[in-house]
């Protein structure tokens, strides 16, 4: 016999394990399956399905457009301001969401930081679908930007000296490069993005409110729904665990088990 | 047809060398590990600015740090071939050596791909990814790489340290056929005296950021000046100050008899070195009594290794620095003394077997 774990640390395992699956398998139980396809199409859960996937993609992209030069400044410079800097980026992370909804609203709010010279501008933020995707794009970019600062780690810059040996210049060698080299790191970030910007609910609440259409997505609808029709909140539940469950078979099995994400919080 | 020319000083790796390459020679670089030697390749490709120096490839100035000059990398026209291929694994191998002509806006790039792939012996792994190939395929695709770059100077940096026997004895005859067919120099970083023998028109050997010895391959052989030198070449090689008549006193009080090669006599007290084949020692478990002609010294045996139906005797280092004296002895010989890794022993070499020379 191999000499392995202590037989006793199978049975806290497994109480883990059911502490994660049965409140799953209590929605999945839950259902009311007759109506299960009247309630998921009604038109107030189709709105804000709609608006919750597209206001997870605008701000998945707004990720992207931030968080890749962000991870690549992250894992490259050495300088020390931005070690100093580093921590910023992994706030959110650990920031309760409604905190992070405040802090949205004193930036952007009518009587904000920046907000009241763009209200001056005509231009209002709080309370919009605008308000929505940044609420989303404040709590997902860090999950983005480590997953992909881990890439950049990993991936290292010998390729990058070659290619300036060819003659590429170094915008060239980034989009030819380096982008290409990231891809997958840039992939599962982006997944991770989304994910998490599809369940944002506290920021959301705080800083754009619940207006049917407007900023009320998946997660407030569900809580909404809770109150009035039980039925119809669980059979949005489940559609939320099946997408979750989708993004962790896509990502999980690839990136969260080979420690890329862990490996980029630890380092 | 460009040569190079390099003058450069890094204070914080220790590096001070001047040399330069004509256009079409290969010079090889040794030395010991953290000799320096890819520092000065750095320098040369621009991935590493020297403190002071100039560096110019034909009549192009990349580095003048008096003029405050330093050419960007990608601008440089230095190819660099390292002990990794470095392919870039998303591209398959034809745009991998389609980068550089592309990079660099030519026309034809296609045609220039194809050219260099079929020069290094490797046009049926043109669609191939760089993880569908071998060891010594990628190297030889990442050599074509370098080449389509039309790079003025190439620097290899142990080119073929990491592939097997066979796949190195092959890429040996690419890199022969193709390094300086334009008229292109290089600068080859090796370990191996096979590449340096194939290879090399000339050699430096680097000894603590210093260039301690430079001349011909052959030269280097016949009579090494430097610790590593001898030791690459497979002699013994030990340094001290002239005594009377072609003897050497060595720092810990061995007298070594030899042969005077200069063509003057050596003067007592100057610094020379004394050059002896591993072959030419033997070994004793005893003092020599006759030791007319002979110079004995005591060593501690340190490893003992064989090399075919030779035995290769180490000793541990006798002076300070040095390497250990290395004596060749048959099999039979080495049963009869059974010798262990820790004894005492004594190695007696006859005098017409050293050679003794001033140093430099």
């Amino acid at each position: 016999m191999r000499p392995g774990l202590p037989r006793w640390i199978y049975l806290p395992a497994f109480l883990g394990g059911l502490f994660v699956a049965v409140p799953l398998l209590a929605v999945v139980v839950k259902v009311d399956w007759t109506s299960f396809a009247s309630l998921i199409t009604s038109s107030a859960s189709v709105t804000a399905l709609l608006l919750s996937v597209k206001t997870a993609a605008v701000s998945t992209a707004l990720c992207i457009l931030l968080g890749v030069p962000v991870a690549l400044v992250l894992g490259r410079s050495r300088s020390p301001v931005v070690r100093w800097v580093r921590p910023i980026f992994l706030l959110p992370l650990v920031l309760p969401p409604v905190v992070g909804g405040i802090a949205l609203l004193y930036a952007f709010g009518r009587l904000g930081l920046l907000g009241r010279y763009l209200d001056a501008a005509g231009i209002h933020i709080a309370f919009s679908t605008t308000a929505v995707v940044l609420a989303q794009a404040f709590v997902s970019l860090p999950f983005l930007v480590i997953a992909l600062e881990g890439a950049v780690r990993s991936v290292g810059v010998d390729h990058e000296a070659v290619a300036a040996t060819l003659g590429a210049r170094p915008t060239v060698v980034w989009w030819r490069v380096t982008m290409p080299m990231l891809l997958p790191g840039l992939v599962s970030g982006a997944v991770l993005a989304f994910a998490r910007a599809l369940g944002e609910f506290g920021a959301t609440l705080t800083f754009a409110g619940s207006r049917q259409g407007v900023t009320r997505t998946l997660p407030l609808e569900i809580y909404l729904q809770r109150e009035s029709d039980a039925d119809a909140a669980v059979a949005l539940s489940l559609l939320l665990v099946v997408v979750a469950a989708i993004v962790v078979a896509v990502v999980g099995s690839r990136r969260l088990a080979s420690g890329g994400l862990t490996s980029g919080v630890g380092s | 047809m460009s040569g190079l020319s390099v003058r450069a000083v890094l204070e914080d790796r220790h590096v001070e060398v001047d040399f330069e390459v004509a256009p079409g020679e290969v010079v090889a670089i040794l030395g010991a590990n953290g000799a320096g030697k890819s520092t000065v390749l750095h320098m040369i490709a621009g991935l590493l600015r020297p403190d002071t120096g100039i560096v110019s490839a034909g009549r192009r100035r990349l580095t003048d740090t008096a003029a405050g000059v330093q050419v960007v990398v990608h601008d440089r026209h230095i190819g660099l071939l390292q002990q990794d291929p470095m392919l870039f694994p998303h591209l398959d191998v034809t745009a991998n050596v389609a980068f550089g002509p592309r990079c660099t806006g030519r026309r034809n790039v296609a045609g220039i791909a194809e050219h260099w792939l079929k020069r290094v012996g490797a046009l049926d792994l043109s669609r191939r990814m760089p993880r569908e190939l071998s060891g010594g395929q990628a190297q030889r695709v990442a050599l074509a790489r370098a080449l389509a770059a039309a790079p003025d100077v190439l620097l290899l940096d142990e080119p073929l340290a990491g592939l097997d026997v066979s796949a190195a004895t092959a890429m040996r005859k690419v890199l022969r056929e193709v390094l300086t067919a334009d008229g292109r120099c290089a600068v080859l970083v090796t370990h191996d005296l096979l590449d340096v023998t194939a290879l090399a028109d000339r050699v430096l050997v680097l000894d603590e950021g210093r260039i301690a010895e430079s001349g011909p391959m052959a030269s280097l052989l016949a009579a090494p000046s430097t610790i590593f030198g001898a030791r690459f070449a497979g002699l013994n090689l030990m340094t001290g100050s002239a005594g009377e008549s072609r003897t050497l006193h060595t720092g810990s009080g061995d007298q070594v008899l030899g042969m005077t090669m200069t063509e003057a006599p050596t003067t007592r007290g100057e610094s020379v070195i004394a050059v002896f084949a591993p072959s030419a020692v033997r070994i004793h478990r005893q003092p020599t009594v006759d030791t007319r002609g002979q110079s004995t010294f005591e060593v501690t045996v340190a490893e003992l290794d064989h090399r075919g139906a030779v035995i290769r005797v180490r000793a541990d280092p006798i002076e300070d620095g040095a390497v250990g004296l290395a004596a060749d002895i048959t099999a039979q010989t080495a049963a009869e003394l059974r010798l262990i890794p820790g004894e005492r022993v004594w190695f007696s070499v006859s005098a017409d077997d050293v050679a003794i020379r001033r140093v430099g």
